[in-house]
């Protein structure tokens, strides 16, 4: 009786639609998963296709490019980036076009003139970079031959504890890095609630949960056709909306940058504007989430590790803030910030320049109260080349990176 | 917790299987203790007032039914307890708000409240049905013996937070009777989920922020631009709130139980009278049964049923939100519906008028009329303020170009035409969204039609394996990574 039942049972199963349906698309699902593995080349999947071009979409696209490693690479947060394309605006008295501006030109032609050689830099200074994000770009990208010779990374304590963010792993560069690369060796540390890790665990068993990037960039170019055949109109890849629209929508939706929406110009002759954010601040810094801030110290001590095992230079540069945006922090938090973050440097034999002095870097060089403007910018490289050449174990290693051609 | 969620795809699946293992006594209690863990899963301290209502409510249905004479006093305490309740957590501010805006030109002091008051989800969908329970008990239905049949009525976590709002005489019979499961019960369940998060998730989701960027800066565009937001915003929400609706009813029929529909093609409506007929039926149908009629309804003269519908649907409106926009938008279908009446007097009386009305051609230029009357109410709904609504409604009916600053951006042939939207490139949906908004007015008909088991049921079983696999495989890729929430879960 019991032999006859059982394919019965199994009968009335299959007999549901909604079953067969969800079997169709595991094995769908399984059937993506053995094509990756076995014949990748018939399904094309390229994380360098992407439906939202990013920034860091941006970086990691030239990054590619490069004929070979760059022997000194930037790493940071916005309080980077401004300085960098703020820095070569003025320096060179030209735009900078963000999308493909990935290297500093200043910091170039200050260290030749200080060493008497040639660098290539490339900078993955990136708006939101948490020190995790610096981790993985660093885990990812600056290895074999592509490693530099030195890291320079600017950091502030916004890296480290940003109440806006719910998880590492929940920002834009860390969800792209996670399709260029393998990051599961750091899947705990990085994942927030146990919902997320779920999801984590979900796309490393799903073909079709983890190319979900790839399926909408399909849906993108399938659409951007049609809109081509039915309008006759061209430019789809070209972003001509207004920022501060575009801005309210990323409040929801992933970054995309068209190669001409941001340029950085060189600064006026008078006084450059200054923007008051300390509200956004005190947002980020409205709660100390311990459990957040060790976490990120953990992969900045990663970070570390990693180039002491590679040979690569590490300079932390504790970035410059305005008096009052420091003033925001809960009480305490600064001081123990600098003390854990030297400790670590300490610990693996790199190098921290702590720049956050207001005698060096006044108001007016900041265009709010974390950013530098243009000349701010100039000023920053300008004192970090001195600080590289006074510190004589990184200017053995810079010395010897350079070119002599 | 959310319906299009990872929690929600592992708590179902979970209830369905303890459900449907357990003994048939124990099926409401799980039900029940299921329910409770899905409220609190956002703040676990309003399990309290849930249960405080339930309870209060429970008692005071007996009341009133045991009580001659004095029902009246019991019902009365009764709505008054739970209007006050949905008062005190949804209008407080408002009131305060408002009553602070009328002092000032006085000069008087200001109000305002010294603590904070957080909205409980649900509490408008659970307290209407609480009152339609006393209501209709003091109309002379049978009190709900089972306590637990009828916390279970209230919380029952398809419907807990946005409904449909559902009838007790309706709901309680399925609950007493035993459950049966088949396959083709589990199918239609699944395919309504499946249909609900395709509605919610792809095109809600994604319309959103189309939707979001156009009524956040509605100055940068031009009339026609705003024409294509509020269609936008039209499709929004009702794919998200008829989406919502699906998945609810899909999930109450996986442990066997009906769940009223509450939208029936919404924007084929042929009047704005015929529009509330097909849409939030269960709210519409509560206000007329439990608001409309008690006011003396349609059986009074002429000005006091056109005040009865006014006073109706502005309270319907601002049973939305405590908010003077949706007041508006309440006040604006009310004026719609006295307008409707009166042209039906007149139509009545001119029989060229009727005949041309009552033509296909008439029919379809009515359907359309009346769609661009309802988005102009969306408009209210959606804007952050009245003044916005206001300024955004000038703008759509005198088809005011756009800015010279955003115009710039466009290239020549949308610069003639006057219109920024096209040159808007948003990841997630664009460029689909030009090509989307037609196909959107199909879909709305096509998704009505697809509710219809019927046509379900004749279609070859290969080809339903392959829709519903496409729907699941449509789901989980293109779900937008931060979803926003249901738009009725605010209510």
């Amino acid at each position: 009786m019991q032999g006859e039942k059982a394919p019965n049972k199994l009968k009335v199963l299959m007999s549901s639609y909604a079953i067969c349906a969800a079997l169709l698309l595991l094995s769908i699902d399984l059937g993506g998963r053995l094509l990756t593995q076995y014949a990748p080349q018939v399904l094309s999947l390229s994380p360098f296709k992407a439906a939202n071009r990013s920034w860091v979409w941006w970086n990691v696209r030239d990054f590619n490019e490069l004929k070979s490693a760059p022997d000194i690479v930037l790493l940071g947060s916005s309080l980077m980036m401004a300085p960098l394309h703020g820095g070569d605006a003025a320096h060179l008295n030209l735009p900078q076009n963000v999308a493909f501006h990935h290297h500093s030109q200043l910091l170039e032609d200050l260290l030749k003139e200080k060493f008497g050689r040639t660098y290539r830099t490339f900078a993955f200074a990136l708006g939101g970079e948490m020190v995790s994000d610096a981790y993985v770009i660093a885990h990812t990208l600056l290895k074999d031959d592509r490693k530099p010779k030195v890291i320079i990374y600017g950091i502030a304590p916004r890296d480290f504890m940003d109440s806006a963010l719910p998880s590492a792993s929940s920002t834009e560069i860390f969800k792209y890095m996670d399709r260029v690369g393998d990051l599961s060796e750091i899947d705990k540390e990085s994942a927030g609630s146990p919902w997320e890790q779920g999801e984590k665990r979900l796309s490393k068993v799903s073909f079709t949960y983890r190319h979900r990037p790839d399926f909408l960039y399909v849906q993108h170019r399938w659409a951007k056709e049609l809109f081509r055949k039915l309008l006759g109109y061209e430019e789809l890849d070209q972003v001509r909306s207004p920022l501060h629209v575009r801005k309210q929508a990323f409040l929801e939706l992933p970054e995309d940058f068209g190669p001409t929406s941001l340029f950085v110009t060189p600064p006026p002759v008078i006084a450059e504007p200054y923007k008051a954010n300390l509200e956004e601040y005190k947002f980020r810094y409205r709660k100390l989430n311990l459990k957040q801030f060790n976490s990120q110290l953990a992969f900045l001590e990663r970070l570390l590790a990693m180039a002491e095992d590679d040979d690569t230079r590490v300079v932390i540069i504790n970035m410059p803030l305005t008096t009052d945006n420091v003033a925001l922090m809960p009480a305490g938090f600064y001081q123990s910030y600098l003390e854990q973050v030297n400790g670590i440097v300490k610990k693996h034999q790199a190098l921290f320049l702590d720049l956050n002095d207001p005698t060096l870097f006044p108001q007016k060089y900041f265009t709010d109260s974390v950013h530098l403007n243009g000349r701010g910018g100039q000023h920053f490289f300008e004192v970090l080349a001195d600080r590289l050449k006074q510190d004589q174990q990184t200017a053995a290693v810079i010395e010897k990176a350079g070119n002599t051609k | 917790m959310l319906f299009n969620s990872f929690k929600y795809a592992l708590f179902l699946p979970i209830v369905f299987a303890l459900f449907w293992l357990c003994p048939q006594k124990w099926r409401v209690w799980i039900l029940l203790i299921a329910s409770y863990v899905f409220y609190m899963s956002w703040r676990p301290v309003f399990i309290l007032l849930i249960i405080g209502l339930t309870l209060v409510n429970y008692y005071l249905g007996f009341a009133i039914h045991k009580s001659g004479k004095r029902k009246k006093h019991w019902l009365a305490l009764a709505v008054v307890l739970n209007l006050g309740t949905l008062a005190y957590f949804k209008y407080a501010y408002f009131l305060t708000e408002t009553v602070s805006q009328c002092l000032k030109p006085a000069g008087l002091p200001q109000l305002s409240l010294p603590f904070e008051i957080i909205l409980p989800l649900g509490i408008s969908f659970f307290v209407f049905e609480f009152i339609h329970y006393v209501v209709d008990v003091y109309r002379g239905s049978e009190p709900i013996k089972s306590l637990s049949a009828f916390a279970l009525f209230a919380s029952f976590f398809p419907t807990q937070i946005a409904g449909p709002i559902k009838r007790f005489q309706d709901f309680i019979p399925q609950f007493l009777a035993p459950a049966q499961l088949s396959v083709a019960i589990f199918d239609s369940a699944i395919s309504l989920i499946l249909l609900g998060l395709f509605k919610k998730v792809l095109i809600a989701d994604n319309l959103s922020f189309f939707v979001q960027g156009g009524f956040s800066q509605p100055h940068l565009f031009s009339g026609l631009d705003l024409w294509i937001f509020a269609y936008a915003f039209a499709f929004q929400i009702y794919f998200d709130f008829s989406g919502y609706t699906d998945i609810a009813r899909g999930s109450a029929n996986l442990f066997g139980y009906k769940v009223p529909i509450n939208f029936n093609l919404p924007y084929l409506a042929c009047n704005i009278s015929d529009f509330w007929r097909r849409w939030h039926i269960s709210l519409s149908t509560w206000l007329r049964d439990y608001l409309f009629i008690p006011l003396g309804g349609s059986r009074v003269s002429k000005w006091l049923n056109y005040r009865n519908l006014i006073i109706t649907m502005t309270l319907g409106g601002l049973w939305h939100g405590a908010a003077m926009h949706y007041l508006l938008w309440g006040l604006y279908q009310g004026v719609l519906l006295v307008a409707h009446k009166e042209f039906q007097n007149v139509k009545a009386k001119i029989s060229w008028l009727k005949n041309a009305i009552d033509s296909k051609a008439g029919k379809i230029a009515s359907v359309i009329l009346t769609f661009h009357v309802v988005c102009i109410g969306w408009v209210f709904f959606r804007a952050e303020t009245n003044a916005l609504a206001l300024s955004m409604i000038g703008r759509m009916l005198t088809f005011t170009p756009a800015t010279e600053l955003a115009l710039g951006q466009a290239p020549g042939p949308l610069k003639t035409l006057a219109m920024v939207l096209p040159t808007i490139n948003f990841p997630l949906i664009y460029p689909a969204i030009f090509l989307l908004l037609p196909v959107l007015a199909i879909a709305h008909v096509a998704m009505g039609w697809l509710n219809t088991t019927t046509i379900i049921e004749r279609t070859p079983k290969t080809a339903k394996v392959i829709w519903c696999c496409a729907m699941m495989f449509l789901v989980i890729v293109f779900s937008p990574d931060k979803s926003p929430r249901f738009i009725y879960f605010q209510f």
